[in-house]
């Protein structure tokens, strides 16, 4: 194994001693604590607010800085920073039920949460037919009144 | 961070209608530097570009595939991904988000000005604050000028 440092020995030491073991859970604990942090520096970017004493200079300063750590140029191709504002949109986009249920997963890559996303619809029409079955084979009305409204055709704004 | 049920993201830019680069002569004094007094069609295009990508709605697409790939194309157009460098690219982002957190009357002037560049935009916001005190100076004076 490695020398692991900084928020990757966090993220190791965070498993437990039998994740330490298998690669490829320490290898998702670090990717996903990359994402959590990439997701924290994105809001800092996102919330900052303009302050009168520092004035649109010094506005504009934090803000760089802010963008910086947050889409790493030195780090990244203009392609990873693309994916970056794409992934930031796309999610921003979703319906708020697949949108919860992507974020929850340490995201990295657009495919990923398109592959989340799918997942989510995939699961949801598999649970409609037994939400139809049950409603027809009972006379009240039963069931989760969400299942059947997370569809992609609900309004986003 | 929470997110209510059709909101968008904290300070995401949305959709910001552009009026055009008219020149608005509210304030007096107030000398204003900028490159081109009307703005050519590649600044219009430009941010007709970014209001698409950050307009762009998930219905409109055939799911979630659709929608990343529509939404890839539209980011790619807006940042003109084969022509700028990262550097440019990171420009755009940074102004982008610099107009939204403006306060709303410097923000106005700001936008109507068509800054491309976050320098342009800050000078813009720079000398509407100049003004700004200028004439609150000038109402001081008249304030206690007169007898």
């Amino acid at each position: 194994m490695c020398t692991l440092c900084g928020e990757a020995k966090r993220a190791f030491t965070g498993l437990e001693a039998e994740g330490r073991e298998d690669y490829g859970k320490v290898k998702a604990a670090i990717l996903h604590g990359d994402a959590m942090r990439r997701e924290q520096q994105r809001q800092c970017f996102r919330r900052f607010c303009y302050r009168e004493a520092e004035g649109p200079k010094g506005a504009y300063s934090q803000l760089q800085e802010l963008c910086c750590k947050w889409l790493k140029p030195e780090r990244h191709s203009k392609e990873q920073i693309l994916e970056l504002l794409v992934l930031e949109q796309f999610l921003a986009i979703l319906p708020p039920e697949i949108s919860a249920w992507v974020k929850e997963c340490g995201l990295e890559t657009c495919s990923q949460a398109v592959a989340l996303a799918e997942d989510f619809l995939q699961k949801q029409r598999e649970s409609r037919p037994q939400a139809n079955q049950m409603s027809l084979e009972e006379e009240e009305t039963v069931g989760s009144p969400e299942v059947g409204q997370a569809l992609p055709e609900i309004e986003q704004k | 961070m929470k997110r209510g049920k059709g909101q968008r993201w904290d300070k995401l830019p949305v959709s910001i209608s552009y009026k055009g680069p008219k020149r608005s002569s509210q304030l007096p004094d107030v000398t204003v530097k900028v490159k081109e007094e009307i703005p050519d069609e590649d600044t219009v295009s430009l941010e007709e570009q970014r209001q698409r990508f950050r307009t762009f709605g998930y219905q409109e697409a055939e799911g979630p595939r659709d929608a990343c790939r529509q939404l890839q194309e539209l980011c790619s157009q807006w940042l003109n991904l084969e022509r700028c460098t990262k550097e440019q690219i990171l420009e755009q982002v940074i102004l982008e988000q610099f107009l939204t957190i403006l306060p709303e009357e410097v923000q106005s002037w700001v936008r109507e000005g068509g800054p491309r560049t976050c320098a342009q935009a800050v000078t813009l916001a720079e000398d509407f604050l100049l003004g700004l005190k200028r004439r609150q100076g000038q109402v001081g004076v008249f304030e206690f000028g007169g007898t």
